[in-house]
């Protein structure tokens, strides 16, 4: 058929449909409506050619919508296509029934025909060559595996305004082409795609591709068959594109218009570890525009050939692997701008390292080796020098801010626990919990050692020993030296707190002198002490006490204790209040300065303190229960013996003194041996470990103090609270104290009454009762009050939670006379 | 309050374990013979001066005073090895002097006659103490110089020191075979009144209950008086260990004695000890895993008690002091007690709390032993009162016969009568009386 056959054809076409249009007012001639129809029939792609008629029956099934009155059409429909077959007159009923269902309002959307185009090409492999599937395959893979980049969502919206656009612009176009009767010229090839790609793939703008607004929008005019292949191209522009931006990007110009926040805005977003990676990423950039100066040069030497071998397809395999790692850095860029905390960027890298994609964990690998320069660098300032060096902020070991300027206790606990902390949200996934905790411990070691001991030269020589550069891709080379620098970090600061600053002697001096181990010493300070501290508080002065105490010391074994123990025991008063005596003000002080005070901590001094003056507060007790039996056993050999009217009153006196004398030496025992020497065990364990470090020392020794403190103290219950066990047990002492003042009374009386027996006064009967009832009302009360009192204190111990306050019970209760006497005691009140 | 104490050792018995004893403190304080102070010996740990004073030229000398009424003894102990230690001062023999003849009231007398030398010692000792807790006497109480200078001593202390305290280690006759001193329940009788009226605590060591335990533990037939004598040194040490190293609590005699003896006549105090070694024989031996369990309850066992009594349905602890000396854990001995306490290997008394006290003691890190643990027991049992009783049967099957008498009569207590016997056997019986009452449930009222 000839062309003038198939023009006139179009001709009576096209006026048969300006005679049909419902709007006569439209511009078109029917020049312009051949043209149109022409175009439509060269933009068929020869491969439809091959298509049959079943082929192209099932494509038009399926586009028409399901519907209940569908039945009829498809029947029609069938009888014409059966119909069309018969007609022996007409050639090529597949290419015509095709080209009838172009023109069809079914297909009129041109998303359809791109898509079906698509399919088309999809679905029929064998028009590709071999290799180029393997490559297809191979990216459409890749694709599902990495997260999709959003901004390549939006293609088909643009597409949709530059269609109509391009109907606009291929009207005018076409216009002219009818001028110049040269049809064919209008259409695009690929060889002149293939000329534009090396700009497609940097997301320069072309007249076939427009990059805006981080859009690309493809021209209308490209055939359909190679619009998918030039979307996959410019996807790559835009990942190319953004990433060009965010390397580019320097925040300190933009935020300069911000003023006055911009040094904490600038903070804030900025990191090393970003820096590092907008190096890799440039790096990456390059490469990239390499591989497309390579991929130039061939596209220009094949265009001389008469076979071209580059095909747009193969630009899409060679450029697969540059496309993906860009992917994957625009998915590292946006996961670390989504991220609130913009120090996190190392972890966010991280999680692609465990990826199973080798491509993706090597290009993570790469960048992690980058960005972690200078987090090592952090490292290494850290754990050889005990510097933080961190302009941004985004180190995992941090100081406190204000900690020197807000903190009054000594320097050595303002450097160890108060200054540097851990920020677990900047710790990388790859260093072990382990490992952080030591590097933190390193550094805090040099400083502690420098600014809370002044050992200056030790921390000199660590640096010049262990001095080694550290990488991420040598993690053995971290672990090695981080595990030779904590181990003589933590044996050094051992070494310090041990041989310099003494801190088991410390320890030993507060347990013999606060907690009374030293027998010698305390029984000499209590007697040298015991007249004075029975006088009212305020007669007491400071330098009476410091000279008992230092009697005490020149007299017992105190004496021996090295010089910085002894010039930290020092006597105090407590604050004065009214009507107190002696022994409620009185109190041992051991001063305890940096850098010790980080261990024995100013809360332990206190602690320390209150224990003390309840040890003290039982001496006394002791003491005086001892000067009772004195009372009760060397009076009976010399004083009252035969004397008959008092003898009942001393036997009373001593079997109760001795149930007294029985329930303090208990109570001690419990206290100094179950408590307070089992806890020294436990804390000698603790600090004696091999792999003991200044934490280790802290906190068994807070643990010591609290143990003893607490069990010490019977539950430490405030004092205030009426039905504690430490209330409880004063209210006890008390009643003890006052037995004692009674035995006093008695034996007194009996001294008077025996020397005015000896030297034959006359005595009144009446006047002797009336001094002597008194008395033995008061033993008799007092011992009533002690038993009472102490039979609630045992209900209340047996029936704790604690398993050592019900052993404590038992001990005080050990042959069970408290219960048994309770039963006789109300059996007899049933007798009666 | 007072720290140090004046041992007075006499008569054969008391200072033949007074050698013993000081010896033993020498070992464990690092004093040589000669009271200089071995290189290897520091100071800050223990407390030397409770036992010994210090002369001019740092040497250390016991607070000691040796009486004997004939030179033997004392001489042999002055050229042994470590006689150059005593105080030549302290010591006082009779030069040409006979003994007391195993009679009470020879010593008593003789006592009498050289009271004033004694005294002068006593008192120059007391002196030079800072603070003088108490004295103790070293004795037996079957002879003469023991018992009855003992006795006179402990009257004449009473009078002197009244607010000072007096304790006794005192040997008791082997009453349970045929002594070679026929009229020792005479000594008996009349010193126990003297221990009864004038001590405030007395460590009963009875002389069948060593040469027993000297036979069993250190395997040997016949133990020589040098055994068991080192087995009251060992107690002696023992006892006074909490004095000698400072720790918590125990650190003066009263803080011992108080928990004790809740009733001023039951005083009579009777010691347990174990591990015994004889070292010869264990040296080669590996150290022995004895535990604080194994030690607290072999305290409690008759065999291992350094008295021989007789022990009724109803006798009971009044009191039990145990010094733990070694390596014992203070949750061990917790466990211990609760064990001893749920298989009831002691009874107490009804009429008021009593129970196991514990003393930790430290040891003298200056003697190697084959035992990590080893404990001492200070207990008042009631029957204690049994060998008071044998003593008073003793007592009256002689006295009934009137039988040698005649030596007792010739000395000036028993010039006029025989009172003294009399008033003795009434001091004793109501202390039999006191310690079978301690018994009742209703003691308190009695």
């Amino acid at each position: 058929m000839s062309e003038i056959h198939v023009k006139t054809a179009l001709s009576r076409l096209a006026d048969k449909y300006l005679q049909n249009s419902k709007n006569p007012s439209v511009p078109y001639t029917i020049e312009t409506i051949v043209s149109f129809f022409q175009e439509i029939i060269h933009s068929i792609s020869p491969d439809t050619f091959q298509l049959d008629i079943d082929d192209i029956l099932y494509k038009i099934y399926s586009k028409i919508p399901p519907e209940e009155n569908n039945d009829a059409l498809f029947s029609k429909l069938s009888n014409l296509v059966s119909r069309l077959k018969s007609q022996t007159v007409i050639h090529n009923k597949s290419q015509i029934l095709y080209f009838l269902y172009l023109l069809s309002p079914i297909s009129q959307s041109s998303r359809d025909v791109s898509s079906h185009l698509l399919d088309e090409s999809i679905s029929n492999p064998i028009n590709i060559p071999s290799t180029e599937v393997e490559s297809s395959n191979f990216g459409q893979t890749r694709y599902d595996q990495v997260p999709e980049n959003p901004q390549i969502t939006d293609w088909d919206e643009g597409l949709e305004n530059e269609s109509s656009i391009s109907i606009a612009h291929d009207s005018s176009r076409l216009n002219r082409s009818t001028e110049t009767s040269s049809v064919q010229h209008t259409l695009i090839t690929e060889a002149d795609l293939l000329s534009s790609i090396s700009y497609v793939l940097q997301g320069i703008s072309t007249e076939y591709v427009q990059f805006k607004n981080e859009l690309a929008l493809l021209s209308k005019r490209i055939p359909v068959q190679y619009l998918l292949q030039m979307r996959a191209l410019s996807e790559t522009g835009l990942l190319y594109q953004e990433l060009k931006v965010f390397s580019n990007y320097d925040p300190s110009v933009s935020q300069s218009i911000d003023g006055d926040n911009v040094s904490k805005a600038f903070i804030n977003d900025q990191s090393l570890a970003l820096q590092s990676l907008k190096s890799v990423i440039s790096k990456e950039l390059t490469n990239f525009l390499a591989l497309i100066a390579s991929l130039d040069s061939q596209i220009r030497a094949d265009a001389s050939l008469e076979k071209p071998m580059v095909t747009i397809r193969r630009c899409i395999a060679w450029t697969q692997v540059a496309k993906l790692k860009l992917r994957i850095l625009s998915s590292v860029v946006n996961d670390n701008m989504n991220q609130e905390n913009k120090k996190r960027l190392i972890q966010v890298v991280s999680k692609y390292n465990v990826h199973g994609d080798p491509l993706i964990q090597e290009l993570s690998d790469k960048i992690l080796t980058e960005i972690t320069g200078p987090l090592y660098e952090m490292i290494e300032n850290w754990i050889y020098k005990g510097e933080l060096v961190d302009p941004y902020q985004e180190f995992f070991v941090k100081e406190k801010n204000g900690s020197e300027s807000h903190d009054h206790q000594g320097q050595g606990d303002v450097v160890w626990k108060g200054k540097y902390f851990l920020d677990k949200e900047l710790i990388p996934s790859f260093l072990s919990e382990e490992l952080v905790d030591k590097i933190f411990l390193i550094g805090k070691s040099l400083n502690f050692a420098r600014y809370g001991c002044g050992d200056f030269d030790w921390a000199q020589e660590h640096y010049q020993k262990l001095v080694k550069k550290l990488s991420y891709r040598d993690p053995h080379s971290l672990e090695t030296v981080v595990d030779k620098a904590y181990t003589e970090s933590i044996n050094h600061l051992v070494y310090l707190m041990e041989e310099v600053f003494h801190l088991t002697d410390h320890l030993k001096a507060i347990k013999k002198y606060l907690l009374l181990g030293q027998g010698d010493f305390v029984d000499l300070l209590m007697e040298s002490l015991g007249n004075s501290l029975d006088q009212p508080a305020n007669t007491l002065f400071r330098h009476n006490l410091t000279a008992s105490l230092e009697s005490a010391i020149r007299s017992s074994n105190a004496s021996y204790e090295p010089e910085y123990v002894l010039k930290r025991l020092d006597a105090r008063l407590l604050e004065l209040s009214h009507g107190e005596t002696g022994w409620d003000v009185f109190t041992l002080e051991y001063k305890v300065d940096s850098p010790i005070n980080v261990i024995i901590t100013p809360y332990c001094s206190r602690q320390y303190l209150k224990i003390f003056n309840f040890l003290w507060r039982l001496k006394r007790i002791e003491f005086a229960l001892a000067h009772s039996w004195r009372r009760v056993n060397l009076g009976e050999r010399n004083v009252f013996r035969n004397l008959d009217y008092t003898k009942f009153e001393w036997h009373f006196v001593s079997c109760h003194l001795a149930e007294m004398i029985h329930f303090v030496c208990q109570l001690q025992y419990y206290i100094l041996f179950e408590v307070i020497e089992i806890s020294w065990q436990e804390l000698q364990l603790a600090m004696e470990k091999p792999n003991a470090t200044l934490d280790t020392y802290i906190e068994a020794h807070e643990k010591y103090v609290t143990s003893i403190t607490h069990k010490g103290l019977l539950g430490g219950g405030k004092s205030r609270n009426e039905d504690s066990f430490l209330h409880q047990l004063h209210d006890i002492l008390k009643v003890i104290l006052n037995f004692h003042d009674a035995i006093e009374l008695l034996y007194n009386f009996s001294c008077s009454l025996s020397n005015r027996i000896r030297i034959n006064v006359p005595i009144s009967t009446d006047a002797l009762a009336a001094q002597y009832t008194p008395i033995k009302n008061e033993l008799s009360n007092f011992t009533e009050e002690f038993q009472v009192r102490l039979q609630k204190l045992l209900h209340g111990l047996a029936s704790h939670k604690d398993p050592e306050m019900r052993f404590l019970s038992v001990r005080l209760n050990y042959n069970e006379f408290y219960v048994s006497h309770r039963r006789r005691h109300d059996k007899d009140v049933t007798s009666q | 309050m007072g720290r140090e104490i004046i041992t007075l050792q006499a008569g054969q018995c008391g200072n033949q374990i007074g050698s013993q004893f000081w010896q033993q403190l020498c070992l464990e304080h690092g004093i040589g013979p000669d009271g200089t102070l071995e290189s290897f010996a520091t100071e800050g740990v223990d407390r030397k001066d409770v036992f010994f004073y210090q002369s001019d030229d740092t040497r250390y000398i016991p607070r000691a005073i040796l009486i004997d009424l004939e030179p033997r003894v004392v001489n042999n102990i002055l050229s042994d090895t470590y006689g150059s230690l005593y105080n030549p001062e302290n010591i006082l023999i009779t030069k040409n002097g006979g003994g007391a003849g195993n009679n009470w009231a020879n010593g008593y007398s003789h006592a009498e006659r050289i009271f004033e030398d004694i005294m002068d010692m006593i008192d120059r000792e007391a002196d030079g103490s800072d603070s003088l807790e108490g004295f103790s006497l070293l004795h037996s109480i079957a002879g003469g110089t023991g018992s009855g200078l003992g006795s006179f001593l402990l009257e004449r202390l009473n009078d002197r020191y009244p607010k000072k305290i007096i304790q006794t280690y005192s040997v008791f006759p082997n009453s349970q075979s045929v002594s070679d001193v026929v009229v020792q329940p005479y000594n008996s009788l009349l010193a126990l009144k003297r221990l009864t009226l004038n001590a405030d605590s007395v460590v009963v060591l009875d002389n069948a209950a060593l040469a027993h335990i000297a036979a069993d533990r250190l395997h040997t037939q016949n133990p020589t008086f040098h055994q068991q004598n080192q087995l009251v040194s060992t107690v002696m040490s023992a006892s006074t260990t909490t004095l000698r190293y400072p720790g918590y609590m125990n650190n003066d005699l009263v803080s011992i004695i108080a928990s004790l003896i809740p009733s001023p006549r039951c005083h009579f105090l009777l010691t347990s000890y174990t591990p015994f070694t004889n070292q010869q024989v264990e040296e080669a031996k590996a150290i022995r895993k004895t535990t604080v369990l194994d030690v607290m309850r072999r305290l409690l066992l008759p065999k291992n008690q350094m008295v021989s009594v007789n022990p009724s349905k109803k006798s009971c602890f009044i009191s039990i002091l145990d010094i733990i000396q070694g390596e014992a854990d203070p949750a061990d001995v917790h466990k211990s007690l609760l064990r001893i306490r749920e298989r009831r290997y002691a009874s107490f008394i009804p009429w008021g709390p009593a129970s196991i006290q514990v003393a930790l003691s430290k040891k003298s890190p200056y003697i190697k032993t084959n035992h990590r643990v080893s404990g001492l027991m200070l207990a008042n049992h009631t029957s204690i009162a049994s060998l008071f009783k044998r003593t008073l049967d003793q007592y009256d099957r002689l006295r009934k016969r009137n039988a040698f008498l005649e030596q007792y009569k010739k000395e000036a207590i028993f010039e006029d009568d025989l009172n003294e016997f009399d008033s003795s056997r009434d001091v004793v019986a109501d202390l039999i009386n006191e310690y079978e009452a301690c018994e009742d449930p209703n003691y308190l009222s009695l």
